[in-house]
């Protein structure tokens, strides 16, 4: 599967590529914000405060999310035709959201996810719908669970697994 | 003294609207007052005529026009309303090609997915404290890519002689 980025990668060439032009662009952030350093912590605590007041939402719709990407996965299954570009949606948006809110396992296991799926010219094979369907329950167990953090010795050793799994599938 | 973010203007391009919802009570709880939010890249690049933007933050995955065409619209468009404006581009997605590729692209900062308030707070601290001069070549229009001053640096000077000029 191709992810669309609409543009080729641009890798400009290091050799000697004639005039270059130096802008000093007018320091208008600095202007804006006055003299200061670093981070204030004390704002960065109130930042902290306001995602974790999001924490309880996200657990409510995470499970949603789950059971959404489960049903999505089994309809095409079914109909025997796999929409990776759409399975590879669902998977993203869970592995941007989990770590922010204590679920870092929902992220690492989305993104191994991800990578396989990435990695599919066409739709899934059985040893395909064997990986997919293995991260699913693994986000399942995740979300139904309320499972926080790295999950202990045995959710590094399902990130582990996983991990295995798919790289021993596409490679 | 910390700096007083109250007056930046701040446009964010991201689908999803859970991550906008974030983005926003993260920036506003650091003091910023101005931010707007596009749902892509098209709807920022509008956004952008409209607003005088001091940071852009702009996922890069997105439907319709992405992220990095947008930030090349930003940087190299002939008609870009604002094209020395600070870009920090989000991703769930890097690697070494990505990096490259956003830093080609004249991305000022990258920032992984998921998000924290500390990684959001470095990112801008980054963009005020180290701004970068632009350089503009035939193949390339952006915040210069030398990160580092090697002031023992023996090899071939590869800039030519374009000079120094001040940012219109």
């Amino acid at each position: 599967m191709t992810i669309q980025k609409n543009m080729p990668s641009s890798h400009y060439p290091e050799g000697n590529q004639g005039d270059c032009q130096v802008i000093e662009t007018p320091a208008i952030l600095q202007a804006k914000v006055g003299t200061g350093r670093g981070m204030n912590l004390k704002l960065l605590k109130q930042a902290e405060a306001a995602v974790d007041e999001l924490k309880e939402e996200y657990e409510a719709r995470l499970c949603e999310e789950v059971a959404g990407l489960a049903m999505h996965y089994e309809k095409m299954k079914k109909a025997g035709e796999y929409d990776l570009e759409h399975l590879y949606g669902l998977s993203h948006e869970m592995r941007c959201e989990g770590g922010t809110y204590d679920y870092p396992l929902i992220s690492s296991f989305a993104d191994t996810l991800c990578k396989f799926i990435e990695a599919q010219s066409t739709g899934l094979d059985d040893k395909g719908e064997k990986v997919v369907e293995a991260h699913i329950k693994a986000l399942q167990a995740v979300s139904i669970g309320s499972i926080k953090g790295d999950g202990g010795e045995v959710g590094r050793s399902l990130v582990a697994g996983l991990d295995d799994m798919v790289a021993r599938t596409v490679s | 003294m910390a700096y007083d973010l109250s007056k930046l203007g701040i446009l964010m391009a991201d689908d999803n609207p859970h991550m906008r919802v974030l983005l926003r009570r993260i920036l506003t709880s650091l003091g910023v007052r101005n931010v707007k939010e596009a749902d892509g890249g098209e709807a920022m690049l509008t956004l952008l005529r409209s607003f005088q933007a001091d940071i852009v933050f702009v996922d890069w995955l997105m439907p319709g026009t992405d992220g990095m065409t947008a930030v090349r619209q930003i940087r190299a468009g002939e008609d870009s309303p604002n094209p020395y404006v600070p870009i920090i581009m989000m991703s769930g997605h890097i690697g070494i090609d990505e990096l490259l590729e956003a830093r080609d692209a004249g991305v000022n900062e990258f920032l992984a997915k998921p998000l924290s308030p500390r990684i959001v707070y470095d990112r801008i601290i980054k963009v005020i404290e180290k701004p970068r001069p632009f350089v503009k070549t035939a193949s390339y229009f952006g915040p210069c890519r030398r990160r580092k001053q090697m002031r023992d640096y023996a090899g071939p000077e590869r800039r030519g002689t374009g000079g120094t000029a001040a940012a219109a």
